[in-house]
């Protein structure tokens, strides 16, 4: 990113199955502590699989109102658990909506409005589509996403929804970066939102990917990833903007790369990960050997977590792999907001020197390498600078953003 | 833009010169299942572009199948796209809300819920199309999904040229894609999001975007890209956010607006937005001077391929000599580009 402006983090809002709020995160990942369960948010008790995550305390219809101006506006629920950490973040950025003209906000998804989708659904299961209300309809754009933030922080600036699956948070990022590095833009408010949804949950059941019990990536006896969601939301902010206002900073995004595999709908490609990992590295302009950390795609699934492995591997050559965890072994598969929560545990780690760990591991999958390092049960002290957090998805969608710490 | 982007091709799939449009063709019909009172086009499936898909395609989703088409028409012959590596897709869509809402209702009409299709999983994802343009046509660059529905293919446009001009790909395949399906159709229907006389029709457009090459001949430059929002007090759409956004544009351009030749509008297939389009623009050009392209009205409204439709009918303009492709949202946001005319 030579001769581009220098992009940093001075915000971060976080909705997960922890609760709401960065210090229920921060507290979650430092604890190591397990809140995926059975879920009740949506009704997926006549599965052979009843556990995943869900995010108490979304108020769709208190944040519905407060949108748009103050004018009715019905969300759906990953627009509301968007505009909620959005809030947030903004919050604990110091700014707010009106800090500069260009202002934006950019969210990515993987389901889009999924409770809309399913209510469209349910309307013709039950009386036929043309019973179809106008609140529901006009709520099933993903747009929604990031128009919803936008609105609801009186954002003037560019609104983008990615819907790249469960990278798609990274890629906001990554593109809310560029946005800011080529100075498009001073400030942008990123991240990405889904929802849990039945249909989902049988999808990725039926691919044989859903864990019975607990998500636990790395161990030998994985079986696989539980459903959840959340949102996530990182205020972006030029370095030179940041500093001015004295803000506190986080992170630096200092690069972020994509791969597409195109080769299988959903099944991962060890070497085109390996490149966009060194892709991305090469954008930050920082060698595998600087890496403290990798906060790992992490499903859990026995194939998964091998090909992530096997990719850094590739892409690492003879440098040791740094210490690597999954946040999913303790909130579950959050989606679209998967790397953007990721994106904060990054920053997080960096801002407070520790290294989130990899919940309920007992015994490392010897197939993943001896030296395999995955920070196991508990958050461990250590000295962070660069970190990398791995995004991957259906369609060989590949996205990684690289954070480091902010020198002077 | 310090980084020359052109346009260097450009295709589209839609129906217009098959109409009128079979209504059985449309997707999601059933016996429960019927039209809203509006007119609905669709792409047939014995249209030209649409025969002879590749192999394995068959289970698809109609959004994917209508990417994949696009993607052919604009890349077949090309044996100059270099790099895999370094070129990227961009689709601007909606989805498919008919995958999206029968694999849900699968898991509520049947005894046991998880006996859905494994295979029709990945189209309920929001980024199918994208990926199998991927797998299908070979690159390996950056791949992404953009939604927005009328404003999808500017925002698409915008991604992709700050994805070159930052270097993480030379080229991209932008397309802008939406498939007409019974569930869609009652979905805009109720949402108000249609226009009485045109309707609600599928297809696709598509173009190739390129770092500036001297040595490619009728390219079109893409000049400035930006996006503006704007939200008012009870939440209804105004045409501040364009105005603003053409002003940018044409500013960041650098050049003259009494310049600009073409004002190429894609809010004019809609009752909802129409007039505000034209009102945003009525302030900033003389309209009786210059020429407003609308789009036809024979294919019914492709949303998220608007922008794109236009794009293309402007890289085959032969007396252009600046032109601005507008869009325009309900929620207030709105894009404008600033193109020259084909060297």
């Amino acid at each position: 990113m030579t001769d581009r402006r220098r992009v940093v983090v001075t915000g971060m809002g976080a909705v997960t199955p922890f609760g709401l709020g960065l210090q229920s995160f921060r507290d979650g990942l430092r604890a190591g502590s397990v809140v995926t369960g059975p879920v009740t948010v949506v009704d997926v008790a006549d599965f052979p699989r009843v556990n995943g995550g869900q995010v108490d305390g979304v108020d769709v219809d208190r944040h519905a109102d407060a949108t748009n101006g103050g004018g009715h506006r019905v969300l759906g629920r990953a627009a509301v658990m968007a505009v909620q950490a959005a809030r947030l973040a903004m919050r604990d950025s110091g700014l707010d909506g009106t800090c500069t003209d260009t202002a934006g906000a950019v969210f990515g998804t993987t389901n889009g409005m999924s409770d809309a989708i399913e209510s469209l659904a349910a309307a013709w299961v039950h009386e036929g589509l043309s019973t179809l209300s106008a609140d529901i309809a006009k709520s099933v754009p993903a747009g929604c996403i990031a128009s919803a933030v936008a609105a609801d922080l009186g954002l003037p600036g560019e609104v983008q929804t990615f819907a790249t699956a469960c990278s798609a948070s990274n890629y906001a990022v990554g593109y809310g970066g560029d946005l800011i590095a080529s100075g498009e833009a001073d400030v942008m408010v990123v991240g990405g939102a889904d929802a849990f949804n039945r249909w989902g949950h049988a999808g990725f059941y039926r691919l044989g990917a859903l864990a019975e019990s607990t998500c636990r990536p790395f161990d030998a006896d994985r079986d696989g990833m539980l459903t959840s969601e959340g949102a996530a939301c990182l205020i972006l902010e030029s370095h030179e903007h940041a500093t001015a206002r004295g803000a506190r900073i986080y992170a630096e995004l200092i690069g972020y790369g994509t791969s597409c595999d195109a080769a299988h709908p959903t099944a991962p490609d060890a070497a085109s990960i390996a490149r966009c990992i060194t892709t991305a590295l090469a954008n930050a302009e920082v060698d595998a050997a600087d890496v403290d950390y990798i906060c790992a795609h992490g499903t859990g699934t026995p194939t998964n977590d091998v090909t992530e492995v096997a990719a850094i591997r590739m892409a690492y050559g003879d440098n040791a792999i740094p210490p690597i965890s999954s946040i999913k072994s303790m909130i579950g598969h959050t989606m679209g907001a998967a790397s953007g929560l990721g994106a904060v545990a990054c920053c997080l780690s960096i801002h407070e020197q520790f290294l989130p760990p990899t919940a309920g591991l007992e015994t490392v999958d010897p197939a993943l390498g001896d030296d395999l390092d995955p920070i196991p049960a508990m958050a461990r002290p250590a000295r962070v600078r660069v970190v990398q957090n791995n995004g991957f998805a259906f369609g060989g969608n590949n996205a990684i953003t690289i954070f480091a710490e902010c020198a002077a | 833009m310090t980084v020359p982007i052109t346009i260097s091709a450009a295709a589209a799939v839609t129906g217009a010169a098959r109409q009128p449009s079979d209504p059985a063709q449309i997707t999601g019909l059933g016996d429960d299942v019927d039209l809203p009172p509006i007119p609905v086009h669709c792409i047939a499936s014995d249209h030209p572009d649409m025969l002879r898909p590749p192999k394995g395609t068959r289970y698809l989703d109609k959004t994917s199948k209508l990417a994949l088409a696009v993607a052919r028409k604009l890349t077949d012959g090309r044996d100059d796209l270099g790099d895999p590596t370094r070129t990227g897709v961009v689709v601007a869509t909606s989805g498919s809300l008919r995958s999206s809402a029968e694999f849900y209702r699968e898991t509520v009409v049947h005894d046991e819920p998880h006996l859905v299709s494994a295979k029709q999983f990945p189209t309920t994802v929001l980024n199918c199309a994208a990926s199998q343009v991927a797998i299908h046509r070979g690159f390996t660059g950056t791949n992404a999904t953009i939604m927005g529905e009328n404003n999808a293919s500017t925002a698409a446009l915008r991604f992709a040229l700050t994805a070159i001009a930052s270097g993480h790909i030379d080229r991209a395949v932008v397309i802008g894609v939406d498939e007409m399906s019974a569930q869609r159709a009652w979905m805009r229907y109720r949402a108000g999001c249609y226009g009485t006389r045109a309707g609600l029709g599928e297809g696709a457009a598509a173009v190739l975007v390129e770092r500036g090459n001297e040595t490619v001949h009728d390219a079109t430059p893409v000049l400035a890209s930006i996006m503006r929002t704007h939200h008012t007090a009870d939440g209804t759409v105004d045409h501040a956010s364009l105005r603003d956004a053409v002003s940018r544009a044409i500013k960041r351009a650098g050049i003259d607006s009494d310049r600009i030749s073409h004002l190429f509008t894609t809010c004019s297939l809609r009752d909802d937005l129409a007039e505000i389009e034209l009102a945003a623009l009525d302030g900033l050009f003389n309209l009786d001077r210059v020429r407003v392209c609308r789009l036809s009205p024979e294919s019914g409204d492709i949303a998220s391929a608007n922008g794109l439709l236009q794009l293309a009918a402007a890289h085959a303009v032969r007396d252009l000599e600046y032109g601005v492709i507008t869009s325009l949202e309900s929620d207030g946001t709105a894009a404008a580009a600033v193109i020259g005319g084909a060297r």
